[in-house]
């Protein structure tokens, strides 16, 4: 029997490290981006800025409303960046204007009344974001967060287009290469199930986490429920 | 000499976005040391965004807002001069009891732990309720709820108490013991401000009474109108057994 595809490990590893430096860094930036926006596009936030309500409101529709490739591509024949940025960078701004809609359902479940109490309390509003709005919404959006993230884990694929050797990559130069299509494609989609298993797993302890504070002793609040059960 | 706990606003004017007509329209009202004013008025007519102007969470668009005679600059929120308890739910549900009335002193006093925690347990003591200092809101009775958010309005012991319809969802026993827990704090000196659909309870509790007109005006009354006035005035309105007649309006 031919083993000799079992030497193509480190080539393998690179493309799994350059995934891994996709979905993390993409996954950071995507969080933290689709957090602004959603705080941009609040209300309660920003009610002196209609502008800057406007123009978070056009970023998520011109993200979520372009293929992500087209994206990538723009970043990097038009902008000449580099592949691995370039497809970084789409990645993070295409995901993050869902993320944005996702924290913005997040806090539509917080009363206006709960944050206007922080304030009365003498809270700054980036304190009642930080201890008020933000755990609040996190209760119901850890769920449809992690979903995002798994998203962005398996759109990191389109680096392929732009010349970066991530798994999909690759995973298409070692099948031409080799020939062994079933044995790379196995693996190739056991690493992608594998990151998107943990990011899964990841949210679900988070959820759990959050809901089981109140007690297992006493009812989980009305509205909320594990999302497993 | 004006005293420490007087609030006043002068033509104050609050318009809502879509409407023509302000929902408050040059409103003068004066709400002396001590005192327990009481704002009725049907729902919509604009008592919580009165209130909220009061507390300065809102901006009015016309007029002023004096607090011991000095003028209030907006957005100014003062948790030391004045508290205020919102319409339910505003307790914050992710957190206890306890945390609920220790996360202000925390993080805005920076306070150490220990001592918030003693003067957090000695205030759920006071008001009967620290045996459920480790509930979460949705846990409480409307009676502890309506407690539990006063305490939170007290912790940084303010001179003028604001409560949006505190009477919501509690039952006549309850109602009792708030008119008492608010005389026992305007004895003390404390100037409270109430709205209230409760026509009864704003019998039982106003130094002052002023109606909230649906026109945005604001007028001083004497004394709650009787059921013909309110019928004709307040619209529709809701009585309730065991003698409470004509004590709720625009329900």
């Amino acid at each position: 029997m031919d083993y000799q595809w079992l030497s193509f490990g480190d080539i393998l590893l690179k493309g799994l490290l350059t995934t891994l430096a996709l979905t993390v860094f993409g996954s950071i930036l995507a969080v933290a981006l689709g957090l602004l926006i959603a705080l941009c596009r609040t209300r309660w936030i920003l009610n002196q800025f209609p502008p800057v309500q406007k123009a978070a409101i056009i970023y998520i529709e011109l993200f979520r409303n372009t293929p992500l490739l087209c994206q990538v591509l723009f970043f990097y024949y038009g902008l000449h960046l580099s592949g691995f940025i370039a497809a970084l960078l789409g990645l993070a701004l295409y995901t993050s204007a869902y993320i944005a809609e996702t924290f913005r359902s997040g806090f539509s479940t917080v009363s206006e009344d709960e944050l206007h109490a922080g304030r009365l309390l003498g809270m700054s509003r980036l304190q009642v974001i930080r201890h008020i709005l933000l755990p609040r919404s996190l209760e119901s959006i850890t769920g449809a967060l992690g979903n995002q993230l798994m998203n962005l884990t398996k759109n990191s694929a389109i680096a392929y287009f732009v010349a970066v050797s991530d798994l999909t990559s690759v995973f298409e130069f070692l099948t031409t290469q080799t020939y062994h299509f079933l044995e790379f494609f196995l693996i190739v989609l056991g690493a992608y199930f594998g990151l998107c298993f943990l990011i899964n797993l990841g949210s679900r302890k988070l959820e759990k986490h959050l809901l089981t504070r109140y007690d297992e002793t006493r009812a989980i609040p009305p509205g909320r429920t594990l999302a497993w059960n | 000499m004006i005293s420490a706990g007087m609030i006043s606003v002068k033509e104050l004017t609050k318009f809502r976005a879509g409407r023509r007509e302000p929902v408050l329209n040059r409103i003068d009202a004066e709400f002396p040391e001590g005192s327990i004013s009481v704002i009725i008025g049907v729902s919509g007519a604009g008592k919580s965004t009165f209130l909220k102007c009061l507390l300065n969470l809102e901006t009015p668009d016309a007029g002023t807002l004096h607090l011991n005679g000095e003028r209030l600059d907006p957005g100014d929120v003062n948790p030391a001069l004045m508290g205020g308890v919102l319409q339910k739910p505003s307790l914050f549900q992710h957190l206890t009891v306890m945390e609920n009335l220790m996360l202000a002193p925390k993080i805005v006093l920076k306070k150490p732990v220990d001592l918030i925690e003693m003067e957090t347990l000695d205030m759920l003591d006071a008001l009967g309720v620290a045996d459920k200092a480790h509930y979460y809101p949705h846990e409480l009775s409307g009676g502890e709820y309506q407690r539990v958010s006063i305490a939170r309005a007290l912790v940084f012991g303010p001179r003028i108490l604001i409560l949006d319809e505190p009477t919501n969802a509690l039952n006549e026993a309850w109602i009792q013991e708030l008119v008492a827990m608010l005389r026992a704090l305007s004895d003390q000196g404390m100037t409270i401000i109430v709205s209230t659909h409760h026509l009864a309870f704003a019998r039982q509790i106003a130094d002052r009474l002023y109606h909230l007109q649906p026109n945005g005006k604001m007028q001083r009354l004497d004394d709650i109108p009787p059921i013909n006035v309110v019928r004709q005035e307040f619209g529709e309105f809701e009585v309730r057994p065991s003698g409470f007649d004509h004590q709720v309006i625009g329900m």
